[in-house]
């Protein structure tokens, strides 16, 4: 009984020590603005002013340039998009928003993960991204507690202890520590990157590998409950996809699958959906070679292409005119025109 | 379930928790049910073959006991009325039928050793075979499944069987018993191999909850965690940058990438050995030790001795005496001393022997030519030394070397790790070519500039802080390993007054979540769990 006490006591003191330690390193990053898109302090700071919000994962993160929508809008627009953003975290952060603005409009991002991912296909770096954008340590606390699964927990311990470390690290060498770009509302450019297709592999992957089109009821729920809460809040919600490379649909089957879930999903809930994968003019606008970062996300270039026209069309939806001609009805369609279909 | 991740740590202390919590007797229970869990969570297809090995080794060992004790029985109850040659026959026909069923459950367990693991490599040499002749090769369209550290258990096995028919142990009775021999999760993927006298008092024992071993147990599992996670992984893309381009690079940073891979493979199997060890401990039972300072060594011979000595001693054990105390091996060396004289007699049936263990050795380690050449390299340097002893005693006389001088020690143990370092890297590289290409990339390609141009760089390429890491990691270790010469290291930290004990702990923990998972995730597993 004796070596059970003391091992009980020495073990739980080791514990503390242990949560002291790595809990400051990863409590230093949760509360900073470290990361690029740790944005608590710039959206409160735009409180009141924010009549347009685009949410999603990083694909509209990486595609909407606020400044340049609001341009031809004549909105004052957020871009709340984020990494591996899973549709508890866009609940959340809309929530928020939608409290502290006169938000009229969202545009939300669907993709062909959005109904079918979990968070354990995703490793859980949704929730590692969300946490630290969340307004207080209670909403902190009650996201990770309620909305995180319990294997994703040392995801996230393991990952703010190091960028806790990276971010002191940072500030010992001097470099900078506070990278939420302000002026960016949320966007965030990347480098172009050649994504293309090797001509050798062209008809090798062409449908390689089928679109995981299992749709989840849980994610079909949670998907209302978005569009449920922004029309409490009186703001109109649209569906958008925000395009992908070529090659990425090239490579993969199913897509048409998808459009036919997602336009089910906005007839069912009398929301509208543009699909801007089948913009019919995508190859005058984007190319492999110079619009993409990777396979699935436009880079800076391509962002600052999409975003005007992106807002030519939304605007003339969002004044009600019908903007079906911009676009094809399938992606069989936009993939016989695909460059490497020729 | 990664030994290197949480879920093994929780999957540790629940087993832990029920181990104490049963009555002692039935310790071993909770011990076989985790270790079929540990084995399940990687492969139920793959946990058969360790039935199998288990069925067979216990069954043929309860034959064989079947045997001898009747044998015993037999002989005691007619002792009167049978004759010395009439004992003397009925000895030998049940030796022979032991021996048929020890060669049975042998060539069964190592029949599917040598199946799973050296079919792909021998179907190769015989397609090269036949595209000499101008034919057609054989398709190899097979996958087969290789089950988690099939030589590991399959050798402890086999040692078991051997025991038994040397009648150096007795049969086990109870089949799960067996199943835990064999299965036990702690040793079945990387080892120690154990013999069944040594692990099964262990096993079987009933143990106490004690503080200090579980204090002690813990903290080496720490330690373990931290030279695999941290030390060998963030060496490891250095290492393979340099083994996949060694062409590109000069000779220095080659030969720096073959000793970071020395630094590498210890880091990652002992630290291996260091977390099944404490853990054991924690469970209050002590594990064969598979390391002592190996790096430290002054002869190739020696170092084998220090390095994965469980390994050692099984070869030693069951081929080695059994080849050199053969009667045919002392047969020859009687008519070789007659022939070539004494001096080569004293060393033939070692030498014939070497060659075997080192072959197998070899094998053992991987199927490819490179092992092989790796297992025969060592050999060679070990024959060697055991022939030329008297030529060396005759030079460090001649040369008046005063063998205690710690600068004689010093250059021993610098010349052993060096040659170690090249053997080491053989197989590693790619190919047997590939590896004789590293060699000669150290020796002559020396271009200063570029080596300080690429060095540098490459060594810091995942980070200045990971390099300086690496390097605090390899003094550390350089100078625990100088420590334990006087004490084990573990009873200095112990004179650490508690809460200085627990905070170094917790900084360990630390630098193993922010340098060592992330390692992790680009190092990957145990380099010797795929042996």
């Amino acid at each position: 009984m004796h070596s059970f006490r003391r091992i009980l006591g020495v073990s739980a003191a080791f514990v503390l020590i242990c949560l002291i330690l790595t809990g400051s390193l990863a409590w230093a990053f949760i509360e900073s603005e470290y990361a690029y898109d740790e944005d608590r302090t710039l959206r409160r700071s735009l409180a009141g002013q924010v009549d347009l919000l685009i949410a999603g994962a990083s694909q509209p993160q990486r595609a909407i340039i606020p400044s340049m929508l609001d341009e031809s809008l004549g909105t004052y627009s957020y871009n709340l998009g984020g990494g591996w953003m899973n549709l508890i975290g866009d609940y959340r952060l809309l929530e928020t928003e939608l409290e502290r603005n006169p938000v009229k409009d969202v545009f939300l991002a669907v993709s062909y993960a959005t109904l079918t991912r979990t968070e354990a296909s995703d490793d859980y770096e949704g929730d590692t991204y969300i946490v630290p954008r969340l307004e207080t340590m209670q909403d902190k606390a009650d996201y990770v507690l309620r909305c995180v699964d319990y294997r994703g927990y040392v995801s996230l311990y393991e990952y703010y202890v190091q960028q806790g470390w990276a971010y002191m690290l940072s500030a010992i060498r001097g470099e900078p520590v506070h990278n939420v770009n302000y002026d960016y509302r949320g966007w965030r450019p990347v480098t172009t990157k050649d994504v293309s297709l090797a001509e050798d592999k062209v008809d090798q992957m062409h449908d390689s590998k089928p679109l995981d089109v299992d749709v989840r009821d849980e994610n079909v729920k949670q998907l209302q409950d978005v569009l449920t809460l922004c029309r409490d809040h009186g703001a109109k919600v649209y569906l958008v996809v925000i395009p992908l490379s070529d090659q990425r649909m090239w490579r993969q089957s199913g897509w048409d699958t998808f459009l036919d879930y997602m336009q089910a999903f906005a007839d069912e809930n009398d929301v509208p959906l543009y699909d801007f994968n089948l913009l019919k003019n995508r190859w005058d606008l984007f190319n492999d070679k110079t619009s993409y970062c990777n396979d699935n996300h436009l880079s800076e270039e391509g962002a600052k292409v999409f975003t005007p026209v992106f807002a030519e069309i939304m605007g003339k939806a969002m004044a009600g005119e019908d903007v079906s001609a911009y676009f094809y009805d399938s992606y069989e369609q936009v993939k016989d025109m695909s460059p490497y279909a020729k | 379930m990664s030994i290197t991740s949480f879920t093994f740590v929780a999957f540790v202390f629940a087993a832990l928790i029920l181990y104490y919590l049963v009555p002692k007797r039935f310790q071993w229970i909770i011990l076989l049910l985790a270790s079929l869990v540990f084995y399940a969570r990687y492969s139920e297809k793959c946990l058969l073959f360790v039935l199998v090995t288990a069925v067979t080794v216990w069954g043929a060992a309860r034959v064989m006991q079947g045997l001898s004790d009747g044998r015993k029985a037999y002989l005691k109850a007619h002792k009167a009325e049978m004759s010395k040659e009439e004992k003397s026959a009925y000895k030998k026909k049940i030796r022979k039928q032991r021996k048929m069923v020890m060669l049975a459950a042998l060539l069964l367990n190592l029949g599917i050793l040598c199946v799973v693991k050296y079919f792909h490599f021998a179907l190769a040499q015989i397609n090269a075979l036949i595209s000499l002749t101008g034919g057609e090769g054989i398709a190899d369209t097979y996958r087969l499944l290789v089950p988690l550290g099939i030589s590991f258990y399959t050798f402890q096995a086999v040692g078991y069987l051997v025991d038994v028919y040397w009648e150096n142990c007795k049969a086990e009775k109870n089949f799960f018993r067996m199943l835990l021999f064999v299965s036990f999760f702690p040793q079945v993927t990387q080892g120690p191999i154990s013999d069944y006298e040594q692990l099964s008092g262990e096993l079987f024992a009933e143990h106490s909850l004690s503080y200090d071993n579980y204090a002690r147990g813990f903290q080496r599992m720490l330690w373990g965690f931290m030279k695999k996670m941290v030390l060998a992984n963030l060496v490891a893309p250095y290492v393979q940058d340099v083994f996949a381009n060694y062409s590109t690079y000069t000779g220095i940073s080659a030969f720096i990438g073959a000793l970071f891979y020395s630094v590498q493979i210890y880091a990652d199997f002992s630290g291996y050995m260091d977390i099944m060890c404490g853990l054991c401990e924690m469970f209050g039972i002590h594990l064969t030790e598979n390391f002592e300072r190996p790096y430290f060594s002054k002869s190739i011979a020696e170092y084998w001795r220090r390095w994965h000595i469980s390994l050692g001693a099984w070869f030693k054990r069951y081929i080695y005496f059994p080849i050199a105390m053969s009667n045919w091996s002392r047969q020859l060396a009687w008519k070789s001393r007659e022939r070539f004289g004494q001096g080569i007699s004293d060393v033939l049936p070692a030498t014939i022997a070497l060659v075997v263990v080192w072959l197998c050795t070899g094998l053992w380690h991987g199927a490819s030519w490179g092992y092989v050449a790796w297992g025969l390299v060592n050999g060679l340097f070990i024959i060697l030394s055991l022939w030329l002893e008297h030529i060396y005693a005759a030079w460090k006389k001649a040369l008046r070397i005063n063998e205690s001088a710690w600068l004689w020690r010093a250059f021993q143990t610098v010349r052993t790790f060096i040659l170690v370092t090249f053997i080491k890297v053989l197989p590693e590289v790619g190919t047997l070519s590939d590896g004789f290409g590293l060699w000669r990339q150290i020796f002559t390609e020396h271009t200063l500039p570029k080596t300080v141009d690429e060095l540098l760089p490459a060594l810091a390429a995942n980070g200045t802080a990971n390099f300086v890491v690496i390097m605090i990691m390899i003094v550390l270790l350089f100078v625990t390993s100088l420590m334990q010469r006087k004490m084990p290291i573990r009873d200095y930290f112990a004179r650490v007054p508690l809460p200085g004990r627990l905070i170094i702990m917790a900084c360990g923990f630390a630098v193993i979540i922010i340098f060592g998972v992330p390692a992790m995730a680009s190092g990957g597993g145990f380099l010797y769990a795929q042996f």
